[in-house]
């Protein structure tokens, strides 16, 4: 008897085709499952993530839609209101602010506001990040303005199989969900498995195990950290990477328990520092593990000021891991 | 309403407070500014005022040490209840007593050096400190039972970590902690040794080489808790002044704190610390007797003071340390620094323990310059007057137990400084001279001093210069 062929060789594919294959997979599964947004029929999206799902599923399942995001939004509620499972796409994170009536009056309200009768299986989809180009209105990161909204669920993948099992869970989940996917990360490439699996919400990932200082990063940043990480073990430091995954509900044990475990705390995000998330979850980091820190919670964001266009300022806006291993060494107080 | 009655905080070290005394009893009413209670840290005696007017309550009774800022008691209003909801306490029993000025014995007698003047020192100036340490390390500490004010932090403006606090669970007290290094192990030849980044901090703060700690993690992976353990299996076993655990001995109880504890642990972290060793050099002491006896002729009117013989011996070392530098000198990191000052500072028998006022710039004064000092200090000490600056920046030590009848002992070095001198009682003794028997009048000095500054010879040199001061007092005259 042979142990060959008992593993298959990991199956690698783009963050991007993943999320593509996700919906194709998911519009076969379900019939009440629908997508509608911007250029997501026939042009198969501006990033092409949506390609050639029209022409399989046709226009009734993959619609084009005027350019309205406060109507698409719209759209999804209602449709999910009688029943349906759509997944509106809103082309850029910034113009969430356009449909932000719809997400935050009444998709994220409409279960509290009808006593709990209504349910409302809404998934929105959307890119977020700078590292394009794309200037100062196109390049967003406002996931902080989603998870002050209660009734939401918000979820940044920062790798091709979390983004699959995460959409997955984010479609079959009966609330509003806002799913955000990283321009820049599209092309990457990862591990993902074919069929359908799911990633429970709610439940942060320890992407890396450590003991001197943990990492919080979101989307693009967790594999910025992955790369601090590698740089700062040459120097001796062991550092925990933990991935939240799901914005909101945040996935506050996870991260105390590391906290606990290392004493020290560096959040990472692409958003503005000022008001980010990082401010969030520090706070419910001093408040459930006050005594088991070493040093102030750092945070490594984006400078507060809009992603500027001139790539070599966009560069130096972004966070990666050269500032990421800075913040760490900071609160190992090893660069004063 | 309520106001709190608290431990104040005196000075940067302080970290706890006895009440000595309820000024004020219990129920007793009081105005502003009153003297309510007195409290006692290991240096200072002071008075604590009421701080609004009120009807006094006990919360911590006469003989209790608290922190700085714990409440010791409230000013309440008719009829109010402590706002903590202390349960009222019975006035205390014992008695108000008038505080007695301690006696300062005068010199008796011409053939021993002055005893100096027993003293407590009162600190006139408060300053607000705060010893900074991130929350962990409090914690730690709490659990550790390590008095954070012993811990040297090594965080930014010396905050204290928890590593600091683990470190020095188990470190002697005062070690410079460094900054790690950041290379990997090499365990065997080609094989990288996993050392987390805390685990060699541990290391390298204790002394610790990872290479001999065997780790408990994954693939051998040393943590800083195993750092710990090693350090506490193969280390020095005793590094506190106190035992690890009371075994019960019967018999009166002293708590060893206050000035007693800070004693405790200089002493023992003195000796802990550093290579010292002892000599003892006999001096011919006729000259300096003769001397004295043609200052006191000339009368304390045109002389200032007449020299004690610790004043000669005080002035002497202080000229015998400008010859030699090394003696003058402190450890700090991997260095040894030869000090810009010169300040003696001599070592006095107070009631609760041990002061040691300053001479400062001793060098530039001459003999009976000094007198003068002493006797200053001596009046100072006597009306509680020292200030801070008065017991601070000593650069070497000198201690007399001659009035006791010590010819020769081992003193030990008040730390940071590399050396104190101990002076003898002046004895009848009998030099040769050619075949002739002839009585002198002789004083055993002795010096210790930390072997890692000065070695044997040169520590003999500085002995013997302080012998030949000595049995040329006019070079002290300056």
């Amino acid at each position: 008897m042979t142990v060959a062929e008992t593993e298959t060789e990991e199956r690698i594919i783009r963050y991007n085709n993943a999320f593509t294959e996700t919906l194709r997979e998911l519009l076969l599964d379900d019939p009440d499952i629908f997508i509608a947004g911007e250029d997501v029929g026939r042009y198969g999206g501006v990033f092409q993530s949506f390609a050639g799902l029209n022409a399989e599923f046709g226009d009734e399942r993959v619609v084009d839609t005027p350019i309205a995001e406060q109507a698409i939004v719209g759209l999804g509620i209602g449709a999910a209101a009688v029943g349906l499972r759509p997944i509106v796409d809103l082309m850029f994170m910034d113009f969430v602010m356009v449909a932000m009536d719809q997400i935050a009056n009444q998709a994220a309200k409409m279960k509290y506001m009808y006593g709990g009768k209504a349910t409302l299986p809404l998934t929105i989809t959307t890119t977020g990040g700078a590292g394009l180009g794309a200037a100062a209105q196109h390049s967003q990161s406002l996931e902080a303005w989603l998870i002050h909204v209660p009734g939401l669920k918000v979820v940044y993948p920062s790798n091709p199989y979390d983004l699959k099992g995460l959409l997955v869970s984010c479609v079959r989940d009966d609330n509003p969900t806002v799913f955000t996917l990283h321009k820049k990360m599209l092309g990457s490439k990862g591990h993902v498995p074919e069929g359908l699996y799911e990633i429970p919400l709610g439940k942060a990932n320890v992407v890396r195990e450590g003991t001197d200082a943990t990492i919080i990063a979101i989307g693009m940043m967790v594999g910025e950290a992955e790369k601090a990480a590698e740089t700062l073990a040459e120097e001796g430091v062991n550092v925990e990477i933990i991935d939240p995954r799901t914005l909101l509900p945040f996935d506050t044990e996870a991260v105390v328990q590391s906290a606990k475990k290392t004493n020290r705390i560096v959040i990472v995000h692409e958003a503005v520092r000022n008001g980010g998330i990082g401010a969030e979850i520090a706070a419910q980091i001093q408040e459930e593990a006050f005594d088991y820190l070493d040093a102030p919670i750092a945070r490594v964001a984006a400078p507060f000021s809009p992603v500027p266009f001139s790539p070599a300022l966009e560069t130096a806006y972004v966070p990666n891991a050269e500032s990421i291993a800075e913040g760490v060494r900071g609160v190992l107080y090893r660069n004063v | 309403m309520a106001t709190k009655i608290r431990m104040p905080k005196l000075g940067l070290t302080m970290t706890e407070g006895t009440i000595t005394e309820w000024v004020a009893e219990a129920g007793q009413k009081v105005t502003k500014g009153s003297v309510v209670m007195t409290i006692e840290t290991d240096k200072v005696e002071e008075e604590v005022s009421a701080e609004g007017d009120g009807i006094v309550f006990h919360s911590a009774k006469a003989g209790e040490t608290l922190e700085p800022g714990e409440i010791a008691g409230w000013l309440l209003a008719e009829g109010e209840a402590p706002p903590d909801g202390s349960k009222v306490q019975e006035p205390p029993p014992a008695p108000v007593e008038e505080p007695t000025p301690v006696p300062v014995e005068e010199a008796s007698s011409q053939e021993q050096p002055s005893p100096e003047p027993q003293a407590e020192i009162r600190i006139e100036e408060t300053t607000e400190g705060r010893v900074l340490s991130s929350p962990n390390a409090r914690r730690v500490a709490a659990e550790q039972g390590v008095d954070l004010s012993a811990v040297q932090g090594t965080g930014p403006e010396g905050r204290i970590t928890s590593e600091d606090v683990l470190a020095a669970a188990v470190a002697p007290s005062g070690t410079a902690p460094e900054k790690p290094t950041t290379q990997l192990d090499r365990k065997e030849e080609g094989q990288l040794r996993l050392v987390p980044f805390a685990a060699r901090m541990a290391a390298e703060r204790l002394g610790v080489n990872v290479e001999e700690v065997s780790g408990t993690g994954p693939d051998g992976r040393v943590s800083r808790t195993d750092v710990y353990n090693y350090a506490r299996s193969s280390g020095p076993k005793a590094v506190a002044a106190r035992t690890p655990q009371s075994q019960g001995v019967a018999g009166e109880r002293i708590p060893m704190k206050g000035m007693r504890g800070i004693i405790a642990e200089r002493m023992f972290s003195s000796l802990q610390q550093m290579a010292q060793l002892t000599l003892t050099m006999d001096v011919e002491m006729d000259r300096a007797i003769a001397l004295r006896e043609q200052l006191k002729d000339i009368g304390t009117e045109e002389v200032g003071a007449v020299p004690g013989y610790t004043d000669f011996v005080i002035a002497a070392v202080a000229q015998a340390l400008r010859q030699h530098p090394g003696a003058n000198s402190q450890v700090d990191g991997d260095d040894i620094v030869l000090l810009d000052e010169i300040n003696v500072g001599m070592a006095v028998a107070a009631p609760g323990g041990l002061v040691v006022p300053v001479v400062h710039g001793t060098d530039y004064l001459g003999l009976t310059e000094i007198a003068q000092e002493t006797s200053r200090l001596a009046a100072a000490a006597r009306e509680k007057k020292l200030s801070l600056a008065e017991i601070e920046g000593g650069t070497f030590s000198v201690t007399a137990l001659g009035m006791f009848g010590v010819d020769a002992f081992t003193p030990v070095i008040n730390p940071p400084n590399s050396g104190i001198l101990g002076v003898g009682r002046i004895r009848d003794d009998v030099a040769w001279e050619g075949d002739l028997p002839v009585r002198v009048k002789r004083m055993t000095i002795s010096l210790t001093w930390d072997h890692r500054v000065l070695d044997g010879a040169p520590a003999a040199e500085f002995a013997a210069t302080i012998k030949n001061l000595l049995e040329q007092p006019l070079r002290l005259l300056g």
